[in-house]
């Protein structure tokens, strides 16, 4: 239970996004700057107390913390660099808390910025690491749409999901994203729209893939002590962990690894999977939000298609899910992915989340990243409480 | 003139050397095996060290070239220009009959349909001018 005292000792007290673009008009040094002055902002913090980054972006070497801590004149205390992709931005929180816990330092940005388009995207996973590079590149993998449309075949076969659940996963986020003015995609879309898509990597068409685009997310973590002089309501981090490698040496049985710290996860946080009143997942596919929602026990293995259609996953459902249309529909702005749910979830926790607002105490941020052979290798996930 | 376009060529390394020589001089797939009698697993891709017991006495052995699909997907819109002149084309995970799992092209597949489950074979296939890769065929 020390932990749990100890992971009370940071609050969240602000979030912030940068413009989300589809053409790569600003620098990843502009973009942090940008979500990092939103979040102070909407803090109600400046600049010169902040005394710890924790930054993650594909793009930001060779540039890295201590520079960017040159660039902006801080001085700072506290310095993590995430390299775990889209589960990064949930671990640089969880780092950043224990950080705080320790008295290391009082207030650190968590930011994640990228600037990506589908070439410079597909580059970059071309060499993302040795085992894609060598064994999965040269064979004509298809990079991270052909990954996962292993994955969602594989679903598809154990479980009976057919293409139309996926889609209304889909077509749910977009109607949330219909409400985010920071969205990309924010038009209605049909099943028909949907199942009338282009073909990218059989079963997945257009609208199950991602748009790289550029943006950047952030949040404020603080001290007991700082968190005084804030404004708007704190949240809490009730639990937060992470896995790397999870089901090692097994590609296919679970992607993910958010099963395997599930029940630690809940018991840290004191609450139960029947508690929350959301989950933020990281969808760069929707067969991943559906083992996420599955490994974080919110709906059953094989069933997440039932769960969706008897609850509703919108903002209007029984429980909402990508309030602000997930990457899906905002758009993948690269590592910053990884930070879209955090930023929602505190946007939601705090009351400030404009024509999206759902009622909501207590919710779940999930992360996924660093694809290598086969699946992405990290999993995180926290657990997140208004104060 | 016609620009030929590359495909993404694999680089070759101390460790992976073995594995590229094979196929490229002889047309064999080798894969690794734990030398540790309690171990003895089949290994691949190339590792330094035995992903189930950690040790470091790995053998390249041969493979016989066969294995399951895993899973299957029709590529419509290729990672790399090099691929866009065959697409669409199929693109497997294969559990080789030894164990671990393979990336492949698939050869001939059928396109946009379920070959999970299906048996294959391993023949290799020239991949730029001085590099073949292993590639399946459904059998």
């Amino acid at each position: 239970m020390s932990r749990k005292l100890k992971m009370d000792e940071a609050l969240i007290v602000g979030a912030g996004q940068a413009r989300y673009s589809k053409v790569a008009d600003r620098t990843i040094p502009q973009l942090l700057y940008e979500a990092g002055n939103a979040a102070l902002e909407n803090a109600g913090l400046e600049w010169g107390l902040v005394d710890g980054l924790a930054l993650t972006s594909f793009l930001l070497p060779p540039d890295n913390g201590a520079t960017i801590s040159e660039q902006f004149g801080l001085e700072t205390r506290f310095l993590f660099q995430g390299l775990y992709g889209g589960a990064s931005g949930v671990i640089g929180l969880n780092h950043a808390a224990r950080a705080i816990a320790d008295g290391a330092c009082d207030v650190v940005l968590v930011i994640a910025a990228d600037a990506f388009d589908v070439a410079s995207h597909n580059n970059t996973l071309d060499h993302f690491n040795g085992s894609v590079r060598d064994f999965m590149s040269p064979q004509g993998f298809g990079g991270a749409n052909g990954m996962f449309a292993l994955h969602t075949r594989l679903y598809m076969e154990r479980y009976g999901a057919k293409v139309e659940d996926f889609g209304l996963f889909c077509m749910s986020l977009r109607a949330n994203a219909s409400l985010n003015p920071n969205a990309l995609l924010r038009q209605e879309m049909t099943l028909d729209d949907y199942l009338h898509a282009k073909k990218i990597a059989d079963p997945l068409r257009l609208y199950d893939c991602v748009m790289p685009c550029i943006g950047a997310d952030a949040v404020v973590l603080v001290s007991q002590r700082v968190a005084k002089q804030t404004r708007g309501a704190p949240v809490r981090i009730l639990a937060a962990q992470e896995i790397h490698n999870a089901h090692k040496n097994d590609i296919y049985s679970n992607p993910g690894g958010w099963d395997m710290f599930r029940d630690s996860l809940y018991g840290r946080a004191e609450v139960k999977p029947e508690n929350l009143d959301f989950a933020q997942v990281y969808d760069d596919y929707p067969v991943m939000a559906f083992h996420q929602l599955e490994g974080l026990g919110i709906s059953d293995v094989g069933k997440t298609a039932d769960f969706i259609k008897n609850k509703g996953i919108t903002t209007r459902g029984e429980f909402p899910v990508n309030t602000g249309g997930g990457q899906l529909s905002a758009g993948q702005p690269g590592a910053s992915g990884g930070m879209i749910g955090l930023f929602e979830a505190v946007c939601q926790l705090r009351g400030e989340a404009g024509n999206r607002q759902i009622e909501c105490k207590t919710g779940v941020v999930a992360g996924y990243g660093m694809v290598a052979y086969g699946r992405g290798l990290c999993s995180s996930a926290t657990i997140l409480q208004r104060g | 003139m016609t620009k030929i376009l590359q495909k993404p060529q694999p680089r070759v390394n101390s460790l992976t050397e073995p594995f590229w020589e094979a196929i490229n001089r002889e047309g064999k797939l080798l894969i690794q095996k734990c030398q540790e009698g309690v171990c003895g697993k089949y290994i691949f891709y190339p590792r330094v060290c035995c992903p189930f017991c950690q040790s470091s006495k790995l053998q390249w052995v041969p493979a016989k070239g066969t294995g399951v699909i895993l899973s299957n997907t029709t590529i419509h819109r290729p990672h790399h220009e090099g691929f866009i002149a065959e697409c669409p084309y199929a693109f497997a995970a294969v559990e080789l009959t030894e164990g671990p799992c393979i990336y492949t092209t698939l050869l001939g597949a059928p396109l946009d349909v379920s070959l999970v489950g299906r048996r294959v074979t391993m023949k290799p296939e020239q991949h730029g001018s001085n590099q073949k890769i292993p590639i399946f065929t459904l059998v």
